[in-house]
């Protein structure tokens, strides 16, 4: 099996105040995977390790190491060669609660996809438009792209912020809880994108469902109170009720 | 004040929120109130000009008291110019600040240079005043000609008084619409300086606007500055280093120097143009407000 993000002896903490503690982690390839765990454990932290978004908080360590494999090579996460925005624009994130940015719809991926990767205009849209229909948003907004994206729905932001990270055409996507402003059939249709998009990209989900991780999941990793990772074996992941005294153990 | 808590909308508060509101009212009251007294006073003291021949020997271009003559407009024109060129000066690098601060320049030095401007806000202006007269003026005098005290003179210090308002002004903005920005453009795999150029300072226009609108209030109403280094002769100035006197200028200085009764009328003229170009400065700055609606909704508009 071919991994493509290893995470060796991660510690992250705020303040003092350690939320991951020597944690070790081997994602495969393609995927999905899904992290699941109880809330406020450190799944978004451990996936803002990934893309070194924790960073950007005050008052936050991070020690350890992460390894990434974009574009058929291996590249260091923290490594003091690497460029951090480069790692960034090839690990896409959806955030948990949807982060558009303050201008229109359309310029919420047409000014990303400009000014990180220097796009010209025609592949923008072409770019804009994919992924739009991807994230199964594009009916909705194509009357609307000039309109403020805040003025959007909650679900349809969410969608719009995958559309977002899927217009970067990035190595690995993070996906923490993408579907939880949907309602089941929304939700459903971006499983059914997500298992569709595994072929083309590392996926590594947070999610709080089990249905949802049941339906997804190719490997599934849960999150302890300790602050380590678990590994769902396989048989676990087919066997429904193993699952559930699982989750229940868990929540 | 009792009777509002009689009225039905009104029950619900307590008494401590009855008195708090009366407060506010009463605060909001007296400041409209002074306001208005202090225009209903210019314009009732400059009234008598209205009538007959006064109104254009005010409006005229020489200003010789002693032989009848009271115009002001070179000291509208000077005070136009002043202000306009210490903004062309202190309003762009006001804005550089701002963006050496927030992300362009090196992190660790942000917080130290905003103490710097915070603190430069505390220089009593009178202090800009007596250090330039010893240290800038002379470098005016021996590095070009005449007397130093002019134009560039105090518009250099006038720029250095009006460089924290925009600063902070500006700040305060960026402040206000930087982080919610910051983990989401850093996601994107924008730089900091990209994610200030495109994204933070476009959605910052109102206080782009607003800083230099202050900015300019805060320029044409100084009156030390100019009075103290401007050389203050009532003319249109010919270059940067001729003398030039402004409104705030010469109504201190003809109040101070006791002249005749003629001269104390052109100068609630003086008053009445200052104010409305003060009021002209809120009615902008009051527009740029309805303009951008509120912050978050109507972003997408410009950016
Ligand atoms: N910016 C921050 N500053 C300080 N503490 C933080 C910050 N971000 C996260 N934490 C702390 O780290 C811990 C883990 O947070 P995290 O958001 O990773 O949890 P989570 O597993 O994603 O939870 P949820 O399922 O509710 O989203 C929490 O205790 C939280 O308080
Ligand atoms: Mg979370």
């Amino acid at each position: 099996m071919n991994s493509a993000i290893l995470v060796e002896d991660l510690s992250v903490s705020f303040a003092g105040q350690e939320v991951l503690r020597g944690l070790n982690l081997e994602i495969q390839a393609g995927g999905p995977t899904v992290l699941v765990g109880r809330s406020g454990l450190g799944k978004t932290t451990l996936l803002r390790a990934v893309n070194r978004l924790n960073e950007c908080l005050p008052d936050c360590v991070t020690t350890g190491r992460v390894r990434l494999r974009l574009g058929g090579e291996w590249v260091e996460a923290y490594g003091p060669a690497t460029v951090v925005e480069d790692l960034r624009k090839r690990v896409g994130m959806v955030f948990q609660t949807p982060n558009v940015l303050p201008v229109s719809v359309e310029r919420n991926i047409a000014l990303p996809l400009r000014l990180a990767l220097g796009l010209s205009a025609a592949e923008i849209e072409a770019r804009q438009e994919q992924a739009l229909r991807e994230a199964r948003l594009w009916d909705e907004v194509k009357d609307r792209l000039a309109a403020p994206a805040q003025t959007l729905s909650g679900g349809q932001q969410q969608r719009l912020c995958l559309a977002r990270a899927l217009a970067f055409a990035p190595d690995i996507l993070l996906l923490d809880e993408p579907t939880s402003s949907l309602d089941y059939k929304a939700a459903r249709g971006i499983e059914d994108l997500l298992l569709e998009l595994a072929s083309r990209y590392t996926l590594l989900v947070v999610s709080h469902s089990l249905n949802q991780a049941r339906r997804l999941a190719r490997f599934m990793f849960v999150l302890r109170e300790d602050g380590q990772v678990e590994a769902v074996d396989k048989e676990a992941l087919g066997d429904k009720e193993r699952l559930l005294t699982l989750m229940d153990e868990l929540f | 004040m009792a009777g509002t808590g009689q009225t039905p909308s009104r029950q619900g508060a307590g008494r401590g929120d009855q008195i708090v509101t009366a407060l506010l009212f009463t605060a909001a009251a007296v400041s409209v109130l002074c306001v208005a007294a202090i225009f209903g006073f210019l314009v009732y003291f400059s009234l008598p000009l209205l009538g007959g021949d006064q109104l254009g020997m005010v409006l005229s271009w020489h200003w010789r008291p002693t032989s009848g003559q009271f115009g002001i407009l070179p000291m509208v024109v000077g005070s136009l110019l002043l202000g306009s060129t210490a903004m062309l000066l202190a309003y762009p690098l006001g804005v550089l600040v701002c963006c050496f601060a927030h992300g362009l320049g090196p992190a660790r030095l942000a917080a130290p240079l905003m103490a710097v401007i915070r603190l430069m806000t505390s220089v009593p202006t009178v202090v800009y005043g007596l250090v330039s007269v010893f240290l800038l003026v002379p470098l005016i005098r021996d590095g070009f000609s005449g007397s130093g005290f002019s134009w560039l003179a105090a518009l250099l210090v006038l720029a250095l008084l009006v460089l924290p308002t925009i600063v902070l002004v500006l700040d305060s903005q960026l402040r206000l619409v930087g982080p919610p920005l910051r983990l989401t453009a850093a996601a994107l795999g924008l730089t900091r300086a990209q994610e200030l150029l495109h994204l933070t300072l476009p959605l910052s226009a109102r206080g782009l606007k607003a800083a230099a609108v202050l900015g300019f209030g805060r320029a044409v109403g100084d009156t030390l500055i100019p009075l103290m280094l401007a050389g203050n002769a009532a003319q249109v100035p010919h270059s940067l280093l001729s003398a030039l006197r402004t409104l705030t200028a010469h109504i201190a200085l003809v109040v101070a120097t006791d002249s005749q009764s003629a001269a104390y009328n052109s100068l609630f003229a003086c008053g009445v143009i200052l104010f409305l170009i003060t009021l002209a400065v809120n009615l902008g700055l009051r527009r740029i407000r309805s303009e951008n609606g509120p912050a978050g909704l109507r972003g997408g508009g410009h950016a």
